[in-house]
């Protein structure tokens, strides 16, 4: 009969309070587990969703005259010749990134009619809208030769959906009106770029094309070589702003982590140091049958090992599964399975050191009394 | 003597295991209380961090309108200008405390090397906050171009052909290149070359003119649509909008962040209560014992109960505000250090109340049975049980 043997005989003769510790070391660790694959999850959710959002890479016609527009007000009424995209640009762009990337590329003119301008911007409504969520749109999307105006625009010239206005070449139906989205779109006139072409007599150049590409640092770095005639840049402000905001959900769920693991770590002492005070009467008789300092620590450590080791391998894999059950209730895509060895491995080997410290210590201490004191123990 | 006083007394005499009962008590409450508090905390301040990263609300005069869009610009015709004074009015709103930062803008146009181009003057201080997403060559981190300094937008510079240090004569005057940005991916910026304000305002010779306000509020507490609705009562000649390019994307985030957050509450809270109950259980097992005896010497199951419901609800009530008020103290003393951020966590008492009822609720369900049982056993099979 080996001390092995004896500590776990003693686990199963107390059977409750062996399931005690054992559900103890499974919550913590099951808990730990949950909240970390959790907020990976959540984090790679919130990731993806904001490099989906708005426009990251533009690709603008590289001119020689300067912009004389700031927040859509202009210093200057002097016109100059907007330049353009090559229609090939728009080709190039496709044959070198693949379909992950969106590509809204656009005409933008303007037509004049009896002293007033209308900005017109065709565009392809399928990808723009789904890059620019924040686009509101009431009433219809507009097919060709049908159009959706601005919401500044429409309460200016005291437009509404049905209404038709005269562009000089013809009348077209308001299908719809955006919502105001405080930036350039409330003065525009929307429609396809088919119609846009005809009204502006833009035939084949593009006057923009915006992309969202999920690396948009790397599709900034094939682009540029083979488009030498444009410019292609990052929206800084989006991409900065989205890894901000990654880093913070990190950092947060980071700090989190930490805080569990003391909290875990306190609430396992205070359970085992419980335990071993309940046993002060048993560790006396076994002193008082011959048992050596040495042989009890070493019994209690290996009671602790088998029970930590076992309820935290059990917490971890419960740990690893709930987040499959909760991931529909808190992200898009559901959170796929991964093991997360390395995050299971760290928290069994804490879970032992905490599990070790925590029943040697107050044995330690027990032990140390007076034979006829830990008798007297009740 | 009473039951409580039985109560009172068993709790002294046995004061390890007391104290190791309501250690787990306080735990469990301190934990859910400090993790609770920071991580409503570090919502809002997620949300301000967010809401000052550039401009959410945009002013420009009534009239006048530019038809740009992505910054191709097919024509304008010219508004009226707005005036300085406006700034003060806007900090007379009701929540004006939601402004966060407020970067007035003068528009004008100079011919540089034969070239016509767009001034902004801004002032720098307020306009590198609004714009963190910046990076200027020839300008380190918290510095601030002087006022006969100059930045330029990327294609200014590549146009225009300068670069840092350089001196440049705009209306008459010298300036210095102080930096360049580096292509942000706005036309606007980055074909703009920014000025200090009153420098431009002096050169222009309209001393307190401004062409728009960029402007950033916090709406965590406040919804930026009643922000701009005090903004427009005050300022009846400007028109007042929302940008909802950056409103959305943060609604977003913001969400995740409190959404998490609440898991975060729930699963610590269950946790905790489970392991607050594990502990009440073990802890009126142990008593089987003495359960027995004072069976034996005549107590009845109904007094034994209310003895032991004493016993558990003094020892939770000690628990559950020691655990509060440790776990509100850390998170106001240490819950900004630990989540790095600004916002401080407030003192909410409202909280003791919900710490002590659920760890009482908690730790009465979790010893109904375990007590129940005990009382129910044969006097002489507890007195058996080691």
């Amino acid at each position: 009969m080996t001390l092995t043997h004896i500590a776990l005989q003693n686990l199963r003769r107390r059977t409750g309070k062996t399931v005690f510790l054992l559900l103890t070391f499974f919550l913590v660790v099951g808990t730990i587990t949950t909240l970390n694959v959790l907020s990976l999850g959540m984090k790679e959710d919130l990731q993806k969703n904001l490099s989906q959002y708005g426009a990251n890479v533009v690709i603008s016609p590289r001119s020689e005259h300067l912009n004389l527009s700031y927040g859509g007000l202009s210093v200057s009424g002097v016109e100059y010749e907007v330049k353009k995209l090559n229609s090939k640009v728009l080709d190039t762009v496709l044959e070198t990134l693949g379909s992950s990337v969106t590509i809204a590329p656009k005409v933008i003119g303007s037509v004049d009619v009896s002293a007033k301008r209308y900005m017109i911007i065709g565009l392809d409504f399928n990808q723009e809208l789904k890059i620019k969520p924040w686009w509101k749109i009431n009433g219809k999307i507009p097919q060709d030769n049908q159009v959706v105006i601005g919401s500044q625009l429409a309460s200016n010239l005291n437009f509404q959906i049905g209404d038709m206005i005269d562009f000089g070449q013809g009348k077209y139906p308001v299908v719809g009106i955006m919502k105001e989205t405080g930036g350039s779109e409330d003065n525009g006139v929307f429609t396809t770029i088919k119609t846009a072409r005809v009204l502006t007599g833009i035939n084949m150049e593009w006057s923009l094309i915006e992309l969202n590409a999920q690396d948009s640092a790397k599709t900034v770095s094939q682009l540029a070589p083979v488009l030498s005639e444009a410019n292609v840049t990052e929206v800084t402000q989006l991409v900065q702003g989205s890894k901000e905001s990654v880093e913070r959900f990190s950092s947060f769920s980071w700090s989190i982590s930490l805080a569990m693991g003391l909290i875990g770590a306190l609430v396992i002492i205070v359970t085992l140091a419980g335990n071993v005070n309940d046993r002060a009467r048993e560790l006396g008789v076994l002193r008082a049958i011959g048992f050596r300092q040495k042989h009890i620590l070493s019994l209690l450590s290996r009671e602790a090992t088998i029970v930590s080791i076992g309820g935290s391998i059990l917490g971890y894999f419960v740990g690893i599964f709930v987040p499959l059950l909760l991931g529909p209730l808190l992200v898009q895509n559901s959170i796929p399975f991964a093991p997360h060895l390395g995050l299971g491995t760290a928290l069994v080997l804490g879970s032992l050191v905490v599990g070790l410290a925590a029943m040697i210590y107050p044995a330690w201490r027990t032990i140390k009394l007076d034979l006829q004191d830990a008798l007297r123990f009740i | 003597m009473r039951l409580s006083h039985i109560s009172y007394e068993n709790v002294r005499r046995r004061k390890t295991r007391s104290l190791l009962l309501i250690l787990s008590i306080m735990i469990g409450v301190a934990s859910s209380v400090f993790l609770f508090t920071t991580t409503r905390s570090m919502e809002k301040d997620v949300a301000d961090k967010l809401d000052q990263f550039g401009s959410n609300i945009l002013i420009l005069p009534e009239t006048g309108e530019t038809l740009s869009f992505g910054g191709v610009t097919v024509g304008t015709s010219q508004g009226k200008e707005l005036d300085m004074a406006m700034i003060p009015v806007m900090k007379t709103i009701q929540n004006k405390e939601t402004l966060a930062t407020i970067s007035p803008k003068l528009l004008a146009d100079a011919d540089i090397q034969g070239k016509s181009a767009l001034i902004v003057g801004v002032d720098f201080t307020q306009e590198l906050r609004l714009k963190k997403w910046w990076k200027i060559n020839g300008l380190e981190k918290g510095e601030v171009p002087a006022a006969n300094e100059i930045l330029l937008g990327s294609d200014v510079a590549r146009i225009l052909n300068l670069s840092p240090q350089q001196q440049v004569q705009i209306k008459g005057q010298d300036f210095r290149v102080r930096g360049i940005i580096q292509p942000t991916g706005s036309i606007e910026n980055d074909q703009a070359i920014f000025m200090d304000l009153t420098t431009l305002q002096r050169a222009e010779n309209k001393p307190t003119a401004i062409s728009l306000i960029e402007a950033a509020a916090f709406c965590y507490t406040c919804p930026i649509e009643e922000v701009t609705r005090q903004l427009r009562e005050k300022l009846p000649d400007a028109k007042v909008t929302a940008l909802q390019l950056t409103l959305q994307s943060r609604d977003d985030t913001v969400q995740r962040f409190s959404l998490f957050a609440i898991v975060i509450s729930v699963i610590l809270l269950i946790t905790s209560g489970f392991v607050v109950a594990m502990s009440m259980v073990s802890s009126v097992k142990e008593r089987t014992r003495d359960i027995g005896v004072l069976r034996a010497i005549g107590f009845r199951k109904q007094h034994i109960i209310q003895m032991l419901f004493l016993e558990v609800s003094f020892v939770s009530l000690i628990g559950g505000l020691i655990g509060f008020a440790l776990g509100m103290g850390l998170a106001m003393k240490f819950g900004p250090l630990i989540a790095q951020m600004t916002v401080q966590v407030p003192w909410q008492p409202m909280l003791a109340l919900y710490s002590v009822g659920a760890a009482l609720v908690v730790s009465l369900l979790a010893s109904i049975y375990p007590a129940w049982s005990a009382t129910k056993l044969d006097p002489v099979e507890a007195l058996r049980y080691f």
